[in-house]
C-alpha cells in the first residue's frame, strides 16, 4: 500500500465530477471495505476510489466481484464485522441487489451506497432516471437525493454518520451524466474535518470470532414485528438527526444544508416540487420576472426516505397549488414523489391543502430544460384544477397524434 | 430477557436485539411439521450379491477391505463361503456381471478382490468362531469343496469331523480337475491344511466301499462324479480314447504328460476347455469338436476366449460316429454333421445328424468332455438316483439312506465350485438338525443386517460423488506365454491394488456411514447414534428429500410421511 499522496491537510477546492466527488466522499470517511461491480455511470466512482485506495494509510480492502448481488453481500459481510463499508451501482446492478438491500437493512448494517440514477431497461438507457431507485423505496434503505457534486461528496460523508448512529442504511443519489459525469467547483474538506464530524465505526453488535453467533437467522411470529418495528423508528430518526449533521457540518466547512430546499417561499401561490439535478434549473425558473410576478416558489425534496411529510406540510400549508415534476413513474398510477407529496399533503386541514399537480418527465435522459420547466408552471397556473392529475409532458410528438384505444375502450391521450 | 426451551423471551424492548441473532436456539421451531414425504435409511439389495452363487456379502467385504481390515473382510467370506482363495480364482464371478460401475468407469473386479481377501485368510489363518466339539462326530465322504464346506460348517456347529477321501490328496476337483493354471496346486493344499487346523480330520488314500458308507450312519455324501458319459459309438474303447477327467486328474498328479501331436476333444463344457487348454500346455495340436454352435456351448465364456486365444481349435456342428485305428498306429475319427432343429428338454436347439455328410480326421487320441455322471457302485442303498445324480428330499436326505448328498452328485447343484460350496454347507446344516434336532437358520448375511430384496439401480446411485476410475484388474499373461506353462493366467492383485478396487465399489444401496446425509441436511435433523449409523429427527426434518438425493449410494428412501 503506497502513501505517496496523502488526504489534503487542508479543504481545498477541486474541479470534479459527481462520480469524482462520491468516491472522495467514501475515501475522507475512511471507509474500510468498498466492494463495487462496475456499471456505466457508476464506473468512475470505483475507478476512483481504485486510485485513491493507492494512498489509504489505514487498513483496508476493496473487493473485486462478479455481480452487484455479489458486491452487496461482501457489504453485507464485512459491515456486520464492524468495518466502515462503501459500493456504488445503478439501474441494473441496483436492482440485482435487490434482495440483499433488504438483507442489509434487516440485518441492521450501515452500509453506504452511491447510486448513481440510470433509466431501466429495456429499452437499453443509460441516461438519466430515478426510477432504479425509487423501486428500492421500501427495502429499509434511506435515501437522499442531491443536485450538486458538493452535495454527493457532503452527504456520503454525512451518510455514514446516519448510517452508524442508527443502523440504517444509507443511499445517496444523484442524476446520470448530469451529475454524475459533470465536472464543476468542489471542495474537498480536509481530513481532518472529516475525522472531526465522523469518528471510527463502533458497532453495537458485530460477527466476533470471540463470541461467536448467528445472525439474520429464524425469527418466529412473536419477534419479528418488534425487529421491523425497530429498523422503522430507526429511519425515523434519520429525520431528527440529518438537520443535526447538516449543522455540526455548516459548522465544520460552512455549507449549509436542509432536508427541504425552499426559495421564494414566503408569500408563494404556487410551489414547484423538485428533486436531484432539476432543482438546480428550477432555481433559474423561478427567478424569473413571471415566476416572481405569480409568487411562484421552489421546493426542492433532499430527503426521501425517511419522507419530511411534516416538514412539507409546514412549507406547502396554505399555498394554493403544488406541482410536482417526477422524472420517474409509478406505471398505472403518478409520479412518485407526487403522490408521496399528495400523501403527506393530506394531513394538512382541507383550507390549507393546495391542489396538486403531478407532471411526469424526463425519463431515460431526455432534458428538463428552463422552458419546460416554464411550461409546467404555466398550466399549473392556468388550470383551475389538477384534471387529470397526472400529466406526461415533453412528448416529441405532436399533442393529440396518433390517438389508441386500449382494450378497456378508455382513450390515452399523449 | 429469559430462556425457556432453548427460546428467548425478552421482556422490554431495549431487551431486542437491533437484528435476528442466536440468542438463543431454534429448536421451538417444529419444521418437521411442514412434512409430507419423509427420510428412511433402507439398505438396498446390491445387485452382485443379489446374483452371488454363496450368498456373499459382497458389499460389507469390499468395504472391510477398502478400510484395510482384511481379517473382517475374511470373516465377512467365512460366513458363507470357507474357501474364498478358490472362488477368488475359479467362480464364474456372477456378481460382476451386473455391476452398477460398469456404466461408469467399468465394473468392480469383484474376484480378484475375493482372491486377495482369501489368500489373506490363509496368510494369516484367518478362523470362524469355534464352539467346542460337543456333538456326535459326522462324516463326509469326499473331500471336493461340497465336502470340505460341509466338514467346515459341521465343525463350526461343534461336531467333530473325519473328512474320507480316495485319492492321495484332499481337494477333489480342485485337486484332481481344474487345472493349475486355473487354481493352483500350493492354493488347494493351503485350503486343505486350514480346513484341517479347524480340527477336521481328513482321511486319504482310501475309497469306502458302500458298505463302508452305510456304516458310517448319517453321513455327508459328496463324492463327486466317478465317471464320464460314453460316446457310445463305435471305437470308443480303442486305446488312446481317453475320458476327460481321468486326463486331467493324471496331468495333475504329474503322470500324465503328453496324447501326441493332434488331439481332438468332444465336448463343449468346462471339462472339454480344460483339456483342451491343459493340451496345448503340453505342446499338442488341439481342437475341440463340438455338436451343436459356439453359442449353445455349457462352458464358462471367459474359458472359451481363452482357449481360442492360446490357440485352440474349434469344429463346431459335428458330433463323432466312429472311430477306428489307422495304419500308422494313430486314430481316425469320422464326424458327422449336425443341424440344429427345434429345442431338447434342456431348452437347447437339437442338434440332428445330417445323414452321409461326414468328415474324418487323423489325430493321435481323442478325448470325451461329454459330462461326468454319478459312480453308482458307492450310493448307499436307499437313496435314489436320476439322471446320473442322488435325489435330495427336501430335509436334504438321499431317499431312504441317511446320506446327506452335496456337489456335484447331488441333484439341483449347479455345476460350479461356489454352488458345491453352498450345497455341502446346506447339507451340513441338514445333517446337524437331524442329528441334534436344532435347525440352523439360513445363512442370510444381507436379511440379516435388515437389507430389503429390492435390488439398488444405477440411476439411483448418485454417481456425482464418485470418481469416474478405471478398475484394478489383475495382470493377465499373454496367451502365448501362457502355453509355455501351468503357471496362473491371471495374477495376483496386489493388496494395495485390492484396496483402491474395494474402494471404487460402489457400495449400492449400502450405508457405509459416508456423512452426506449428515453434513447436507440442512435442517440438522440427521445425528450420529453412538454405536454408528444415523437418526433422523422427524420433529425437525422438513421432508425436503435432500439426504435421499444426495445419498451416493441410494441407502435412503424418500417416502410418505405418516
Amino acid at each position: 500500500m503506497t502513501t505517496t499522496v496523502p488526504a489534503p491537510a487542508a479543504s481545498r477546492t477541486s474541479i470534479l465530477t459527481g462520480n469524482q466527488a462520491a468516491a472522495w466522499g467514501a475515501f475522507l470517511a475512511r471507509t474500510q471495505v468498498v466492494s463495487a461491480y462496475p456499471i456505466t455511470p457508476q464506473t468512475t466512482i470505483i475507478e476512483t476510489l481504485a486510485d485513491l485506495y493507492q494512498r489509504a494509510t489505514w487498513p483496508s480492502r476493496f473487493v473485486n466481484v462478479e455481480s452487484e448481488h455479489s458486491a452487496m453481500a461482501v457489504c453485507i459481510g464485512a459491515s456486520i464485522t464492524g468495518t466502515r463499508v462503501f459500493t456504488a451501482t445503478s439501474a441494473q446492478g441496483l436492482a440485482l441487489m435487490h434482495e440483499l438491500l433488504h438483507w442489509a437493512a434487516g440485518s441492521r448494517l450501515p452500509i453506504v451506497m452511491v447510486d448513481v440514477n440510470r433509466a431501466m431497461a429495456p429499452g437499453w438507457s443509460i441516461w438519466t432516471d430515478q426510477n432504479d431507485s425509487l423501486s428500492q423505496r421500501d427495502t429499509g434503505w434511506a435515501q437522499v437525493y442531491c443536485s450538486t457534486a458538493q452535495d454527493v461528496l457532503d452527504h456520503v460523508v454525512m451518510a455514514f454518520r446516519l448510517a452508524e448512529t442508527t443502523n440504517v442504511p444509507v443511499m445517496v443519489v444523484e442524476d446520470a451524466f448530469v451529475l454524475s459525469h459533470t465536472a464543476e467547483a468542489v471542495e474537498v474538506p480536509a481530513q481532518e474535518v472529516v475525522d472531526n464530524f465522523l469518528p471510527p465505526r463502533t458497532p453495537s453488535f458485530k460477527l466476533d470470532v470471540e463470541k461467536p453467533a448467528a445472525f439474520g437467522g429464524l425469527l418466529g411470529p412473536d419477534w419479528y414485528q418488534e425487529v421491523r418495528q425497530d429498523l422503522h423508528d430507526s429511519m425515523l430518526r434519520i429525520g431528527g438527526l440529518l438537520p443535526k449533521a447538516y449543522a455540526d457540518w455548516a459548522r465544520l466547512t460552512g455549507r449549509a444544508y436542509d432536508v427541504v430546499e425552499t426559495w421564494h417561499m414566503d408569500d408563494a401561490r404556487v410551489a414547484l416540487v423538485t428533486s436531484g439535478t432539476v432543482s438546480q434549473t428550477a432555481q433559474e425558473v423561478v427567478e424569473s420576472d413571471w415566476a416572481r410576478r405569480e409568487k411562484v416558489g421552489l421546493v426542492q425534496i433532499r430527503l426521501f426516505r425517511p419522507f419530511p411529510a411534516a416538514r412539507l406540510r409546514e412549507v406547502l400549508g396554505g399555498v394554493e397549488k403544488v406541482a410536482v415534476i417526477d422524472r420517474n413513474c409509478s406505471y398505472g398510477h403518478h409520479g412518485i414523489f407526487f403522490q408521496e407529496l399528495k400523501s403527506a399533503l393530506y394531513g394538512l386541514p382541507d383550507a390549507r391543502r393546495p391542489k396538486a399537480y403531478g407532471y411526469v418527465m424526463g425519463l431515460g435522459g431526455r432534458d428538463v430544460s428552463v422552458e419546460s420547466i416554464e411550461d409546467v408552471l404555466r398550466r399549473t397556473v392556468s388550470r383551475p384544477a389538477p384534471e387529470p392529475e397526472t400529466t406526461w409532458l415533453g412528448a416529441v410528438l405532436p399533442p393529440g397524434a396518433p390517438v389508441k384505444a386500449c382494450a378497456c375502450g378508455e382513450e390515452v391521450t399523449r | 430477557m429469559k430462556k425457556t426451551d432453548g427460546r428467548v423471551q425478552f421482556e422490554t424492548r431495549g431487551d431486542l436485539p437491533a437484528t435476528a441473532q442466536s440468542l438463543g436456539g431454534t429448536s421451538w421451531n417444529r419444521t418437521g411439521s411442514w412434512k409430507f414425504l419423509e427420510p428412511l435409511y433402507k439398505d438396498l439389495t446390491p445387485p452382485c450379491s443379489h446374483v452371488c452363487l454363496t450368498g456373499l456379502d459382497v458389499v460389507a467385504m469390499m468395504h472391510k477391505v477398502e478400510q484395510g481390515d482384511w481379517d473382517g473382510a475374511a470373516r465377512v467370506a467365512l460366513d458363507v463361503n470357507p474357501f474364498p482363495a478358490v472362488t477368488g480364482r475359479v467362480c464364474p464371478h456372477p456378481c460382476e456381471q451386473p455391476c452398477n460401475r460398469k456404466a461408469y468407469g467399468g465394473g468392480v473386479v469383484v474376484h480378484a478382490v475375493e482372491a486377495a481377501v482369501g489368500d489373506h485368510k490363509l496368510a494369516k489363518a484367518v478362523r470362524p468362531e469355534l464352539p467346542e466339539a460337543v456333538h456326535p462326530r459326522v462324516h463326509v465322504v469326499g473331500s471336493g469343496p461340497a465336502g470340505l464346506s460341509a466338514a467346515v460348517a459341521l465343525r463350526r456347529l461343534g461336531h467333530p469331523v473325519t473328512v474320507h477321501e480316495a485319492a492321495p490328496e484332499a481337494g477333489g476337483l480342485l485337486r484332481y480337475g481344474i487345472p493349475a493354471y486355473r487354481l493352483p496346486t500350493e492354493v488347494v493344499r493351503a485350503e486343505v491344511a486350514w480346513v484341517r487346523s479347524l480340527g477336521v480330520e481328513i482321511e486319504t488314500g482310501r475309497r469306502l466301499a458302500r458298505e463302508e458308507i452305510e456304516a458310517l450312519g448319517p453321513t455327508i455324501f459328496a463324492v463327486g462324479f466317478g465317471r464320464s458319459r460314453p460316446l457310445g459309438i463305435p471305437g470308443e474303447d480303442l486305446p488312446n480314447v481317453l475320458d476327460g477327467m481321468s486326463f486331467l486328474a493324471g496331468v495333475r498328479r504329474g503322470e500324465e504328460t503328453g496324447l501326441g501331436a493332434e488331439v481332438a476333444v468332444v465336448g463343449g463344457g468346462n471339462t472339454a476347455m480344460d483339456v483342451a487348454r491343459t493340451l496345448r500346455r503340453l505342446g499338442t495340436r488341439t481342437t475341440v469338436w463340438y455338436r451343436r454352435t459356439e453359442r449353445e456351448m455349457p462352458a464358462f465364456r471367459l474359458e472359451v476366449d481363452e482357449a481360442k486365444e492360446e490357440g485352440v481349435g474349434f469344429r463346431f456342428l459335428a458330433a463323432p460316429v466312429r472311430v477306428e485305428a489307422s495304419p500308422t498306429g494313430r486314430l481316425l475319427v469320422t464326424f458327422v454333421r449336425m443341424e440344429l432343429s427345434g429345442k431338447d428338454a434342456s431348452g437347447r436347439s437339437k442338434p440332428v445328424p445330417v445323414a452321409g455328410d461326414e468328415v474324418t480326421v487323423e489325430v493321435d487320441a481323442l478325448v470325451k468332455a461329454l459330462g461326468e455322471v454319478l459312480d453308482d457302485e458307492v450310493v448307499p442303498r436307499g437313496a435314489a438316483t436320476r439322471d446320473g445324480r442322488v435325489g435330495v428330499a427336501p430335509d436334504g436326505h438321499a431317499g431312504e439312506a441317511e446320506a446327506f448328498p452335496a456337489g456335484d452328485c447331488a441333484d439341483g447343484t449347479g455345476a460350479t465350485v461356489s454352488e458345491a460350496i453352498r450345497g455341502g454347507r446346506l447339507a451340513a446344516h441338514a445333517l446337524h438338525a437331524e442329528l441334534t434336532g436344532q435347525a440352523v437358520p439360513a445363512a442370510a448375511p444381507l436379511a440379516d443386517r435388515g437389507v430389503d430384496p429390492a435390488v439398488a439401480k444405477f440411476k439411483q446411485l448418485n454417481v456425482a460423488r464418485f470418481r469416474k476410475e478405471a478398475p484394478h484388474a489383475p495382470d493377465v499373461v499373454a496367451p502365448g506365454e501362457r502355453v509355455a506353462s501351468f503357471a496362473p493366467v491371471e495374477g495376483r492383485l496386489p493388496a494395495a491394488d485390492a484396496v483402491a478396487e474395494a474402494a471404487r465399489c460402489f457400495k449400492c444401496g449400502t450405508c457405509v456411514e459416508c456423512d452426506v446425509c449428515y453434513h447436507l441436511c440442512p435442517d440438522m435433523a440427521i445425528s450420529k447414534k453412538p454405536g454408528g449409523g444415523y437418526v433422523i429427527d422427524l420433529a425437525h426434518c422438513k421432508g425436503c428429500g435432500v439426504c435421499a438425493q444426495e445419498c451416493p449410494r441410494a441407502a435412503i428412501e424418500l417416502r410418505k410421511s405418516t
